[in-house]
C-alpha cells in the first residue's frame, strides 16, 4: 500500500472559505439553540411534576 | 427466616430499582445533548477537499443505484477530487448494466468493479473495493456508504472539513429516513433516529468516544484506513462499529457531523425491520464480546473503556434483561408484599414519566423537520397501553375516574379483585409488551397481517419491539446460529429534500 500524500485537500477557493465559515457560524447557533431547548424540556418535566404532586399527591 | 423474608425483599426491590437504571442512563445521555455546543470540533476545521474514493457495495440493487450515483455527482464538491467505486457484488439484476450506463455518462469519476464470485457479505465486498482504492495513492480519504443512501449536496465537504486536523480518523452523518410518504414503520423508525443518531451521537461526542459509525455514511482519512490493516472485519455481522472501536483503539478521533445530512429507505415492515435489527443487535453482541477488554477499563488515548461509555453501551444492549427482572421482580413482590411492590413500582414509573416527557420533548425539539413528520409516532414509542400507564402515573384521580365510569359503562362493579387484578397486570406488562409486540412480527406474514401487524406494535410498542428483536439476537448468539448476511431491500421510494 502506498502512503497518503504530505498535502492533501487541494486548492480552496475564497467563495468555499466563504461558505464554511457560514455553515460552521449556522452550526454553532443550532447547537447553542440546542442548549436552550434541552433546559425548556427540564422546565417541562418540572412543570408536569409539579402539577403532579399538588394536585394528586 | 424473618431475616430471609428481608433479604429477598430487598434484592427484588434492588431489582425494579435496577430496572430504572437504563432510563437513569437515557436522560443523563439526553442531557449530554445540551452540552454539545462546548464539544464542537470546528475549531480545528477548515475548508478542505481530499481526494475522495466514495466506496458503494452492490448486490442486485438496481432500483436505487442509479439514482444514489446521480445524486453523488451533484454533490458540492469539486468533481476532479471525487471517484466513485461500485463494487458489484455478483448482482443478478440489472445492476452492471445501470452502473455501466453511469461509467459512460460520468467518465473518470465512477468505476465499475465487478466480483464473480459474490454472496459472502457486505464486509468482503467492501474489502475487494478497498484492496483496489488502495492499490494506488490517488485516494487521500474514503467515504463508505450504502446503495440506497442519498446525500445531500453540501453533506460530503461538511464531513471532509473534520479530516483537515489530522488527529481525526473517521466522520460520520446523520442519516434520516427518507421514504414518503412511507407508513408507521417508517415514521417509528424516523423518529428513532432522532434519538438514537442526532441525539445519541451528539452525547457520545460530548463523552469524547462514537460507538459506531452509521454504515451507509463512513468517511475515513487514508491514514485510518491504512492502520487499522486496510480492510474491514468480516468477522462480525457489525463491520462497521469495528471499525469504529479500531479507529478509537488507536487513538484517532471518531467525528459525528450532525449538520451533513444524508437519507436511507428504511424497512416498511415487521419482518423487514426484523431482519435488519436482528444484524445489527448480534453485531453488537458480538462486538461486545470481541471487545471484552476494552469495558470499564479507562486508556490513556481513548475513552471506550470509561464508565460513563461502557454504562451507554451495556444499558442498551441489557435493556430486554432489566425489563425481565424488573416485572418479574414486581410480581413476585406482588405476592409477597403488596404494599413494596406498590412504592417499588411508583418509583420506576416516576422515572419512567420523567424519562417519557424529557426525553420525547427534547428529541422532537432536536429536529422539528422530522418530528413535525413524526411526532405521533414518537409520542406512543412505548405502545399504548405504558403510554395509559404512564398518563395514570402523571394524572391518578382522572384515571380512577375513568376507570370507574367505563367499568359502569360495562355494567362491572369496580371490586377490590379488580383494582388489585389490574396492578398486577401493569407489572406483568412491563416485559409482556415485549412478547405483544413480538406478535406483530408472527401476525405480519398471516392472514389479516396487514392490520394486526401494525395494531400489536401499536398496542405492545415499538420500543418493546426493538427489545424482542434484542432478546432474539441473545439466543440466536447462545445457539451460535450462523451468522448470514441478510440483505434489507430496497425499492428507491425515498423523496429527498433538494
Amino acid at each position: 500500500m502506498s502512503g497518503p500524500e504530505p498535502a492533501a485537500g487541494g486548492p480552496v477557493t475564497a467563495e468555499q472559505v466563504q461558505v464554511f465559515e457560514d455553515e460552521v457560524r449556522d452550526a454553532v447557533r443550532y447547537e447553542r439553540g440546542l442548549a436552550i431547548k434541552c433546559v425548556a424540556c427540564l422546565l417541562l418535566v418540572a412543570v408536569v411534576l409539579a402539577f403532579r404532586v399538588y394536585f394528586f399527591g | 427466616m424473618t431475616d430471609f423474608l428481608l433479604a429477598i425483599k430487598s434484592l427484588l426491590v434492588a431489582f425494579v430499582i435496577l430496572g430504572a437504571l437504563p432510563l437513569l442512563v437515557a436522560n443523563y445521555q439526553f442531557l449530554l445533548v445540551g452540552l454539545h455546543f462546548r464539544r464542537l470540533h470546528y475549531a480545528k476545521c477548515r475548508a478542505y477537499f481530499p481526494r475522495t474514493a466514495i466506496l458503494i457495495p452492490a448486490w442486485n440493487e438496481a432500483a436505487v443505484i442509479g439514482t444514489s450515483i446521480d445524486r453523488l455527482m451533484l454533490l458540492d464538491y469539486p468533481r476532479e477530487r471525487l471517484r466513485i467505486y461500485v463494487v458489484d457484488d455478483a448482482s443478478t439484476d440489472d445492476t452492471p448494466q445501470v452502473v455501466l450506463a453511469r461509467v459512460a455518462q460520468y467518465p473518470g469519476n465512477v468505476v465499475h468493479l465487478r466480483r464473480h464470485k459474490g454472496g459472502e457479505g457486505k464486509a468482503a465486498t467492501l474489502n475487494h473495493g478497498l484492496a483496489e482504492i488502495l492499490s494506488d495513492g490517488w485516494m487521500q480519504a474514503i467515504l463508505i456508504m450504502d446503495s440506497d443512501v442519498i446525500y445531500e449536496p453540501s453533506s460530503l465537504r461538511r464531513m471532509t472539513r473534520h479530516l483537515a486536523d489530522p488527529e481525526v480518523g473517521s466522520v460520520t452523518a446523520y442519516i434520516k429516513e427518507g421514504s414518503r410518504p412511507g407508513n408507521y414503520m417508517t415514521r417509528f423508525i424516523g423518529y428513532e433516529y432522532i434519538t438514537a443518531q442526532a441525539a445519541a451521537r451528539r452525547s457520545q461526542e460530548v463523552l469524547g468516544v462514537i460507538a459506531c459509525l452509521a454504515g451507509g455514511a463512513q468517511l475515513h482519512s487514508r491514514a485510518n484506513i491504512e492502520a487499522i490493516g486496510g480492510q474491514v472485519d468480516t468477522a462480525t455481522l457489525a463491520e462497521d462499529t469495528v471499525t469504529t472501536f479500531e479507529t478509537q483503539k488507536g487513538g484517532r478521533k471518531v467525528i459525528f457531523e450532525p449538520h451533513a445530512t444524508v437519507w436511507a429507505e428504511e424497512p416498511g415492515s415487521i419482518v423487514a425491520l426484523w431482519k435488519q435489527r436482528l444484524r445489527w443487535a448480534r453485531g453488537n453482541v458480538q462486538v461486545t464480546r470481541r471487545f471484552r477488554s476494552v469495558w470499564f477499563r479507562p486508556q490513556p488515548n481513548n475513552r471506550l473503556g470509561s464508565i460513563s461509555f461502557g454504562l451507554l453501551w451495556f444499558c442498551l444492549l441489557l435493556l430486554p434483561v432489566f425489563m425481565v427482572l424488573a416485572s418479574a421482580s414486581l410480581v413476585i413482590l406482588f405476592f409477597i408484599d403488596y404494599q413494596l411492590a406498590w412504592t417499588a413500582f411508583h418509583v420506576l414509573w416516576l422515572t419512567n414519566v420523567i424519562t417519557y416527557i424529557f426525553i420525547t420533548s427534547f428529541a422532537l425539539a432536536i429536529d422539528p423537520g422530522v418530528g413535525r413528520h413524526t411526532w405521533k409516532e414518537a409520542l406512543i414509542f412505548p405502545g399504548v397501553i405504558n403510554v395509559i400507564i404512564l398518563l395514570a402515573a402523571i394524572l391518578p384521580g382522572p384515571a380512577a375516574w375513568v376507570g370507574h365510569e367505563l367499568a359502569d359503562a360495562a355494567g362491572v362493579g369496580v371490586t377490590y379483585g379488580w383494582v388489585r387484578g389490574i396492578e398486577l397486570f401493569t407489572y406483568i406488562w412491563l416485559s409482556a409488551c415485549m412478547g405483544v409486540a413480538f406478535l406483530g412480527k408472527v401476525a405480519e406474514s398471516r392472514k389479516l397481517g396487514r392490520f394486526l401487524g401494525p395494531l400489536f406494535v401499536y398496542i405492545g410498542g415499538y420500543g418493546p419491539l426493538l427489545c424482542a428483536i434484542t432478546t432474539a439476537a441473545y439466543i440466536k448468539e447462545l445457539r451460535h446460529a450462523e451468522a448470514i448476511w441478510d440483505k434489507t431491500e430496497k425499492t428507491g421510494k425515498m423523496v429527498v429534500p433538494t
